[in-house]
């Protein structure tokens, strides 16, 4: 331990000492509503809303409410609640404008941009101080909900065109990004071209269990997908979907070519059980993370597969 | 012109010393011989086997009719031989030495389920060679009614052991120490009654026994011994269910305790699927699924919202009010604070007061200031008897580890001083006495005599702190990253940036404490240099524990590209150079000692080396004590004693029956000698297999390399063949300074645990 080490480790032994003391005294804590209550008014939601208009859900996950929920889907929740229960006063068009709004402030971060687009439409109509927002918004879901809407023929696609669509909706958002760059959309932006790079990955890794010449186009595009959006909260979730897809990879091709068989190659089983390993071990040391757990067991599971391989793949000498 | 004819021989008597020093310098380093100038002796065929005698012939119909299926054919082809054994015997000459083969082919005949039931008979032979007979008793071994008995009676030796282990041992230290230390004595006895208790009702070997029973019944559905089988397999199933249940319905009553109520839920209904009469899995499992339900009935209520605006609001308190809504609903924060801070002091109802404090506390949030915004936030709630729902939004705020990571980190770090402290003062029992599942007061009282010698201990433990220090902080590094990755540029970020650096560096992950000392905001250049020093020569010493050449040279790689300015950038440089030139698709090696105690592997026919390499003299030229490396397709590398590594082609036919001898070698080995094991190496074997049929190629893929050594016996295993003793005990000899206590007495050894055990666990 160096000295300023040891320092600071006596002043906070002193205060722990000193913490110790007074922990039987009584203190006070600030009185708290309990969890399941409703909550008091408009005024109260909107102000949970606006607080995490501005989180950056691309690098951290949303966050969550008193009851754990996250907090888009729970305001929305509630602004729906008070739109049944109060449905008189709202048509008489009290606190309408508000309550639209901040639905459509909540809907852009579930990614219901049509949703969304509608209420920022109802805003604007109503001509407001909201107004002007509103078109802001509608303006920009319209763009988030034409670019990530969904391909109305994905069967009938070859996977060329399916890889050129995924392009043509990169190329939006990335435009769509860089005209929000100064907003709060921008995470929402962000989010999206990764939940698209992520849909194209899984499409792929789907084709190769059909045609084994995508396997590689799979491997880049799952690989692709750790590399780009590293910052991402979900960058651990890729890596194990990418460990995932070496896995699945090794057992297919154990199944082509059974361990004892003459035709399987331990280099090439090896290969695939190697990057699977290394990823899912990554994974299981990032402490304070949902998914080390996971990859923990995935690990564990992987390793006794590879044993059984291992046994059969070797002649007793 | 004297002193220039001087000059001129003197010069030239020095060039003479000179040359002859160089000249004696050279003679002592002896002039190549023969062999290491061509290290393979001229082709010549291996010599040529004798053609097969009548009981060779006889041997090969044996094996034929038994192939076949004709058993009668194979007895009588049997009592053929065994009649040219006798006639061979009357002559004076040696037997045959295949009867003993027959006799298993013949025995083969019937299968492989039927085969263990003549092992016994073959076994009472007397003319077995070692590697049938040992190949024998492996068939017997491993059927499953002997595993399954093995591990019974291993299981039964455990427990006897370990009771009598420990009531022999405080024993012994009465009657030889007398009553000098009954405390002692005292845990002795309480260890062997906990050592009882623990025992696991259906464990490992059981569990084995159980499987192996199961496979006997399966392929012997009609035997006589079905029903007994079959008995003793309900037996330990039945456990088995009972053991798993307690199991469940332990981790449920535990889970229970924290309100984790989905989790009781799946915990006692597999209690209940084990044994369905168990009332404690029904009632857990009952009140697991009517908390839920609670919970969901409250997730619901939480959900809705009481009024959409005050009814107690005038009519311009409502229009201020709704102004409000929408100013939070898009206007910079510190505008939404301000309008909040003036309809608060234009006479706002009392119960809006924490909505609007709420409101207020936006305003540090707006500057990014973080430790005033936890201030506001905390300053929520502001009355100490009306509970309000805006204050447990600013609570959850509060409680958001990444949102509000200083505060949390100070809280990480004071409960990792309090853990240190924990242990300096209780050590083991630092987080309370252990839960060995008894009742909680005798538990304690067990434990107390321990807690008296731990107390007692304090003064080694401020010895051993330094050292402990890196298995604490772990909640500090955690929190301490969530701060740096959410607040890069934040007010704490130095602090938090200096601090992880020293936690890491205590850890020994330098990486890390580089990452940190590189993030502050003046680093310290010497720490810096002195990180990546260490890393440099971590990923250096890491490099020679991969088993892959790629990857090996892409750590090297690292070293030089990003740490060149390191000292472990010259020892990088020269194994990178290294692996480099002495890249080849293969390294498999064979030792010289392996190649001695081989002869057939190097003579003609095979590698083809000449013999005075392998002779034990130096003068003539030898192998070093490397050996010969398999660089790939039919390429040897031959290290020689004070020469250079010379490479050479082997003829392709001989490189292959090489092969096909060296595989034979390492069988015969397997087969004879209980100490070897076969060692797992997939791409040796692809190798091998290939060459053996002339296919081998220079696979270029490091996946695809074997860096496998054959070494000889005594490499592996010393000279010295030790031998376990036929005892089943160990006698003890133990002195203890700090009770002052002496004890001698035997112990049973304890069986060790099954390959496969982990199958069972």
């Amino acid at each position: 331990m160096t000295r300023a080490g040891a320092r600071r480790f006596g002043a906070r032994a002193c205060a722990a000492l000193v913490a110790l003391g007074l922990a039987g005294c009584h203190s006070w804590v600030p009185p708290s509503a309990p969890t399941d209550q409703p909550t008091q008014d408009l005024l109260e939601v909107v102000a949970v809303l606006r607080l995490h208009v501005d989180d950056d859900t691309y690098r951290f996950p949303p966050a969550r409410d008193v009851s754990g929920r996250n907090v888009y889907r729970a305001s929305f929740e509630r602004l729906e609640s008070l739109e049944t229960a109060h449905p008189e006063k709202l048509s008489s068009g009290y606190a309408t404008d508000v309550l639209w709004f901040s639905k459509a402030r909540a809907l852009e971060r579930l990614g219901e941009y049509e949703l969304a687009t509608l209420h920022y439409e109802r805003v604007f109509q109503l001509d407001t101080e909201l107004t002007e927002p509103a078109r802001r918004g509608y303006a920009v879901c319209r763009r988030l909900a034409l670019a990530t809407a969904p391909d109305p023929k994905p069967v009938d696609r070859t996977p060329q065109e399916v890889a050129d669509r995924w392009t043509e909706r990169r190329r939006q958002l990335e435009e769509l990004k860089s005209d929000v760059a100064g907003e709060h959309w921008r995470y929402v932006v962000e989010e999206e071209i990764e939940r698209g790079d992520a849909a194209e990955s899984a499409y792929f890794t789907a084709q190769a269990a059909i045609d084994p010449r995508l396997e590689p186009t799979a491997l880049q595009r799952a690989t692709q997908l750790v590399e780009v959006h590293r910052e991402s909260k979900n960058k651990n979730r890729h890596m194990l979907a990418l460990a995932d897809l070496y896995a699945e990879l090794s057992r297919r091709y154990a199944r082509r070519y059974p361990p004892a068989s003459l035709g399987f190659d331990p280099a090439t089983f090896d290969e695939y059980a190697e990057d699977a390993t290394k990823l899912y071990e990554v994974v299981a040391q990032q402490d304070g993370t949902v998914e080390k757990l996971e990859a923990a067991h995935k690990l564990e599971a992987y390793l006794s597969y590879m044993l059984q391989v291992h046994e059969e793949k070797l002649p007793p000498q | 012109m004297k002193r220039s004819c001087r000059r001129s021989s003197a010069a030239k008597a020095l060039s003479l010393l000179a040359c002859t020093a160089l000249l004696a310098g050279c003679a002592g380093e002896r002039a190549p011989k023969p062999a290491e100038w061509s290290p393979l002796a001229p082709p010549a065929h291996a010599a040529r086997e004798p053609l097969p005698d009548d009981a060779e012939r006889s041997a090969v119909r044996i094996a034929a009719a038994a192939l076949a299926g004709r058993r009668a054919d194979a007895e009588a082809e049997s009592a053929a031989l065994e009649r040219e054994d006798a006639a061979r015997e009357a002559r004076g000459e040696e037997r045959s030495g295949l009867a003993d083969n027959a006799a298993e082919l013949i025995a083969a005949c019937d299968g492989s389920e039927a085969f263990p039931q003549d092992v016994d008979e073959l076994l009472a032979r007397d003319d077995l060679d070692p590697a049938l007979r040992r190949r024998l008793e492996h068939a017997r071994d491993t059927t499953p009614l002997a595993i399954a008995d093995t591990r019974l009676s291993e299981e039964l030796r455990f427990k006897v052991g370990s009771l009598f282990n420990r009531i022999v041992e405080p024993l012994s230290t009465l009657a030889i120490s007398g009553a000098i230390n009954p405390v002692a004595a005292a845990r002795g006895a309480l260890s062997t009654l906990l050592t009882a208790w623990s025992f696991p009702s259906a464990s490992p070997r059981e569990r084995e026994a159980l499987h192996e029973y199961d496979e006997w019944l399966a392929r012997h559905p009609e035997s006589p011994d079905g029903a007994e089988v079959r008995a003793e397999a309900d037996t330990l199933r039945e456990k088995l269910a009972r053991e798993r249940s307690r199991r469940d319905l332990r981790g449920a009553n535990t889970a229970a305790g924290r309100h984790e109520w989905d989790v009781v839920e799946i915990l006692a209904g597999r209690a209940l699927r084990q044994t369905p009469d168990s009332s404690e899995a029904q009632r857990l499992l009952a009140t697991a699924r009517s908390e839920l339900a609670a919970e969901d009935a409250r997730a619901h209520s939480s959900l809705t919202v009481r009024e959409l605006v005050p009814a107690s609001l005038s009519p311009e308190q409502s229009e201020r009010y709704l102004a409000l809504a929408r100013a939070t609903a898009v206007a910079p924060p510190g505008e939404v604070a301000r309008d909040a801070r003036l309809f608060a002091a234009a006479g706002a109802p009392a119960e809006l007061a924490p909505e609007l404090r709420l409101l207020e506390s936006f305003e540090p949030l707006g500057r990014g200031d973080e430790d005033a915004t936890a201030a506001a936030l905390a300053a929520v709630p502001g009355s100490r008897d009306a509970p309000d729902t805006a204050s447990r939004q600013a609570g959850a705020l509060l409680a958001d580890s990444s949102r509000n990571a200083w505060a949390h980190y100070l809280e990480a770090r004071s409960a990792d001083d309090r853990a240190r402290w924990r242990w300096i003062a209780l050590g083991q029992f630092a987080n309370g006495f252990p839960d060995r599942g008894l009742w909680r007061p005798l538990e304690t009282l067990l434990d107390v005599p321990g807690l008296a010698m731990t107390l007692a201990s304090f003064p080694l433990r401020m010895i051993q702190y330094p050292g402990a220090r890196s298995h604490f902080a772990g909640g500090v590094v955690i929190q301490g990253e969530r701060y740096v990755a959410r607040y890069p540029q934040g007010v704490h970020a130095e602090q938090v940036h200096g601090e992880l650096e020293e936690l890491y560096a205590q850890r020994g992950y330098v990486a890390a404490a580089l990452r940190h000392a590189e993030a502050r905001q003046s680093p310290d250049a010497k720490a810096v240099a002195g990180y990546r020093a260490a890393l440099a020569q971590q990923l250096v010493d890491s490099s020679q524990k991969e088993k892959r050449v790629d990857v090996r040279l892409a750590y090297l790689g690292t070293v030089l590209r990003e740490f060149g300015d390191t000292p472990a950038a010259k020892e990088a440089r020269e194994k990178f150079h290294k692996e480099k030139t002495d890249a080849s698709p293969q390294k498999i090696r064979l030792t010289h000692d392996f190649l001695v105690e081989n002869p057939a592997l190097w003579g003609p026919g095979a590698l083809g080396i000449a013999p005075e390499l392998l002779d034990g003299k130096r003068a003539n030229g030898e192998i070093a004590e490397r050996g010969v490396t398999l660089l790939g397709k039919n390429v040897i590398q031959l290290e020689l004693e004070d020469r250079e590594p010379m490479v050479a082609h082997v003829p392709p036919d001989d490189f292959a029956r090489f092969v096909a001898l060296l595989e034979e070698t390492s069988r015969a080995g397997l087969e004879r000698d209980e100490r070897e094991k076969a060692v797992p190496d997939a791409a040796r074997d692809e190798f091998l297999s290939d060459a053996r049929l002339g296919l081998a190629g220079a696979d270029p893929r490091s996946s695809a390399r074997s860096e496998a050594v054959y070494q000889s016996t005594h490499e592996k295993y010393g000279f010295v063949h030790s031998r376990d003793s036929i005892l089943p005990v160990d006698i003890v000899l133990q002195g203890d300074i700090d009770t002052l206590g002496l004890a001698a007495f035997p112990r049973i050894r304890m069986p060790e645990p099954a390959p496969d055990e982990l199958l069972y666990e």
